[in-house]
């Protein structure tokens, strides 16, 4: 079951930019994305490159309102159980326990169409507490050891 | 008073969410539902209208009158049955159903049907024909002119901003656990148990024939006096009361709930006679002037729901505790899916209220959680947001400008028949 809310032309876009694993130098890194104010639309918050400054994921993490919902996408990279560095896309649902009903139930009803029009289907964090989405509950996801 | 806290825009629709208990009506948009009615009918025999029938030379049926709503199903009235058209959460008797209906549009809503969407909820066990056949009946009947049916666990995990939950609905006749993915029930791993408001009820009335105390609801009081603390009652009972066993039973667990919701509550651990013996004692009034402390029983009568083994009765460790129905269903589901429904585990339902409730489960799943696996219990702070979690996340659904299109509309049904809620109601 589905809100009907579209996702944009430029969420898909900017999902697709940050996905590319061109040089890192000039790459986006992340994506907020949030509901338009008539709840019509899924559009764009704000973008972030690699280099920017608080582009570490748990600044980004943090950054995110503690009233409202928000999605993001992440281009999460860490070091594997093998020692190895790997990067995985990461997409999160932020719906916070003070954000007001209506938010939370457009959030929710909309993530399945966000996700289908992403084509995502692994590595989805779903949080209402910073703790649930911060590095430490992504890597469990990813299932790498440490950040690097 | 549109709008309310949860703003809207302005489609109109009406939403309507019928509970084993009570029934939820009213304008999307709104932060609560304009009226919350009992799901129990009176009926009588129509002896007027039966007397025209006969006039009219017609059928051998007797007509049958209808009492609706709190103030005239709650006063006593001579030979009226109170029944319900509900039977484990689906509608089964269409009759009442539809009078119900007929009931709430002129009194509550008090507009025509045919100028409002209905969204309306439903149980997740639901089955195909009676789905099919409520669509009819909004379609033909009320003419409505778009309609949708949503399942209550989704729109309940909604409502708390996820699309993966599982959802522990504990109302008055049964607990239920439903894994809800990606905004989907996943209708085959679905726990049910009776172990839910009436069953707490009836224990509180088992409770009350040990200590010997006499359950009179105030329709048959007419007059009582003040007694002091456990001294035996002083009332005088209304003469000439010519009421039936359903409608006297129905009373009497009124008064029974009105109990369990002061009084009693859930057990932080393992009911244990020592522990609940120092727990502080709560006074209680009953409609007919007897008034005493109670300590223990507090806990007593409620640890069923949670343990079964403290049912007295036989058969009582065949169902399932509550910790039980939860671990049940996500044992069935697939292992991947298990520690997301494990970190959002939500609890609705007016049995939820029980004082304790969410602490006892959570500590009764944690310690039959793996370790690996994140618990997480979520329940609304609020009283309404439980008790009407599914109507107002379809208040919420329905006030959508974007859900437009998910509708049903009425031309969709009539080329595509009673059948298209399957496929656009999923």
């Amino acid at each position: 079951m589905a809100s009907g809310i579209k996702i944009s032309d430029e969420v898909k876009e900017l999902y697709s930019k940050i996905c590319m694993t061109s040089s890192k130098q000039t790459k986006q890194k992340y994506g907020i994305f949030k509901f338009s104010p008539d709840n019509k639309m899924l559009i764009v918050e704000k973008v972030g490159s690699y280099g920017d400054p608080d582009s570490d994921y748990d600044s980004v993490i943090s950054s995110l309102p503690p009233n409202d919902v928000r999605y993001l996408a992440f281009d999460f990279d860490f070091v594997n159980k093998d020692g190895t560095k790997k990067s995985e896309m990461l997409l999160i649902s932020w719906h916070p326990d003070n954000a007001p009903i209506r938010q939370k139930m457009v959030c929710a009803s909309t993530f399945n169409a966000l996700k289908a029009a992403l084509s995502v289907s692994k590595n989805i964090l779903e949080g209402d507490s910073y703790g649930e989405v911060d590095s430490k509950a992504a890597l469990e996801k990813v299932g790498g050891k440490s950040l690097c | 008073m549109s709008g309310g806290v949860y703003g809207g825009d302005e489609v109109g629709a009406v939403v309507f969410d019928i509970g084993s208990y009570s029934f939820r009506a009213g304008f999307a948009g709104e932060d609560t539902p304009k009226a919350e009615i009992p799901t129990h009918v009176g009926v009588l025999d129509d002896i007027e209208a039966s007397m025209d029938v006969e006039n009219g030379g017609d059928s051998n049926v007797t007509p049958k009158r209808y009492l609706i709503d709190t103030v005239n199903m709650k006063h006593p009235v001579k030979d009226m049955e109170l029944t319900t058209f509900l039977k484990d959460g689906m509608i089964e008797n269409w009759d009442i159903f539809e009078k119900v209906m007929d009931y709430v549009y002129s009194k509550n809503i008090k507009s025509e049907s045919n100028l409002h969407p209905v969204l309306m909820s439903e149980a997740a066990w639901v089955t195909k024909a009676k789905r099919e056949q409520l669509t009819e009946i909004m379609f033909e009947k009320y003419n409505v002119p778009a309609f949708f049916l949503c399942k209550n666990p989704v729109l309940s995990a909604f409502a708390n901003g996820r699309s993966t939950a599982l959802i522990v609905d504990s109302g008055a006749t049964q607990t239920s656990a439903v894994p809800v993915y990606d905004g989907y029930v996943i209708s085959q791993y679905i726990v049910k148990s009776p172990l839910a408001g009436d069953f707490v009820t009836a224990e509180c009335k088992k409770l009350m024939e040990e200590l010997g105390i006499e359950i009179v609801p105030p329709y048959m009081i007419a007059s009582k006096e003040i007694v002091a603390d456990a001294q035996p009652a002083k009332w005088k009972k209304k003469e000439n009361l010519n009421v039936t066993k359903s409608f006297h039973n129905y009373m009497v667990k009124d008064v029974l709930q009105d109990f369990a919701a002061t009084i009693v509550q859930v057990s932080d651990s393992p009911y244990e006679q020592s522990q609940a013996d120092s727990m502080p004692t709560v006074h209680y009034d009953f409609p007919h002037g007897y008034n005493q402390d109670f300590g223990s029983e507090r806990f007593k009568v409620c640890e069923g729901l949670f343990d079964p083994s403290f049912i007295k009765e036989s058969g009582g460790n065949s169902m399932l505790g509550v910790g039980h129905v939860v671990t049940s269903s996500v044992g069935m589901c697939d292992i991947d899916i298990r520690p997301s429904l494990y970190s959002s585990v939500i609890c609705v339902g007016g049995n939820t209220l029980l004082q304790g409730f969410t602490d006892r489960l959570n500590r009764d799943l944690s310690t039959k959680t793996p370790p690996s696996m994140r618990l997480k219990v979520i329940a609304a702070s609020s009283s309404s947001e439980r008790r009407f979690s599914s109507w107002i996340g379809g208040s919420i659904l329905a006030s959508l400008g974007a859900f437009q299109q998910m509708w049903v509309s009425k031309q969709e049904y009539e080329e595509g028949g009673k059948q298209i809620v399957e496929r656009k109601c999923p």
